[in-house]
């Protein structure tokens, strides 16, 4: 059974990413879930969020990215929808993590770390592309501070 | 988001506080980026008051690492919260990175 569920509209532009946060603090401070759990969702949610705002929009206009946090313990699940290019974040490229960080290209760990810490699915439909996140707060995830969810 | 930067010897510390994200990680990479060029190849970066981190801050720390390179610079990192810690992990940094508990742990790295 779903026991809470907000919905929250942002618009294609990086200065909504303080109200993102916002949102999923609220969300989850009365769901159980650690630190750790918040600082992961956080995490998923803005490397999403961000990759939309960056490289979904050709034009140069407005539009909506519309999120349905909901909570069905002990399963936290958000979906992300947008109008923008169709990206698929489950077959992207991996990052080579091998290589010694000094020889690296600054950059491309958003996906890597959304798919390390939350199950996603990923769905094109009507010109959208949608998006489902989904974390397990498990009993001992309260005061636990080690190992992913997926580790 | 609060960056505090201090230097002693020849050391540049940086202390962070808040969260370094997509809109606040432009400002941090300013300053390192400034302090690189400036000559400084010591480099301690505080997170005890950080309580978030996103790849655009992984993204500076990166940088600061290939910018260091030339004048076999060392980027040093302590004080991090155990779920900040192991995203530095997952990402393969900390094969690169020293990673140190205490402040002290990280200036005896230079000594």
């Amino acid at each position: 059974m779903t026991v809470g569920e907000i919905k929250v509209s942002l618009k294609n532009k990086l200065a909504e990413l303080e109200k993102l946060h916002e949102k999923i603090e609220e969300f989850l401070a009365s769901k159980g879930g650690s630190r750790k759990a918040l600082f992961q969702l956080k995490l998923a949610l803005e490397e999403v969020f961000v990759n939309i705002v960056h490289y979904g929009f050709e034009d140069d206009k407005e539009h909506d990215i519309n999120m349905t946090l909901s909570f069905t313990p002990p399963h936290i699940t958000i979906k992300v929808e947008d109008d923008g290019k169709a990206f698929d974040p489950i077959n992207a490229e991996e990052p080579d993590l091998s290589k010694p960080l000094s020889c690296r290209a600054p950059g491309g760990l958003g996906v890597f770390l959304t798919k390390w810490c939350c199950d996603l699915n990923y769905r094109r439909e009507n010109g959208k592309n949608i998006l489902t996140i989904k974390k397990t707060l498990v009993d001992n995830d309260k005061e636990s501070n080690t190992g992913a969810n997926t580790a | 988001m609060d960056i505090i930067e201090e230097k002693s010897n020849d050391i540049a510390v940086f202390k962070l506080n808040g969260s370094l994200d997509s809109n606040t990680s432009p400002a941090f990479e300013e300053k390192v980026v400034a302090i690189i060029e400036g000559g400084t190849s010591k480099i301690i970066v505080d997170f005890s008051g950080l309580d978030y981190i996103s790849s655009a801050g992984l993204r500076v720390l990166n940088l600061a690492s290939v910018k260091l390179k030339p004048s076999n610079g060392n980027l040093v990192l302590c004080c991090l919260q155990d779920y900040v810690r192991e995203v530095f992990e997952i990402a393969g940094f900390d094969q690169f990175l020293p990673i140190v508990a205490t402040m002290e742990d990280a200036t005896a790295k230079f000594n």
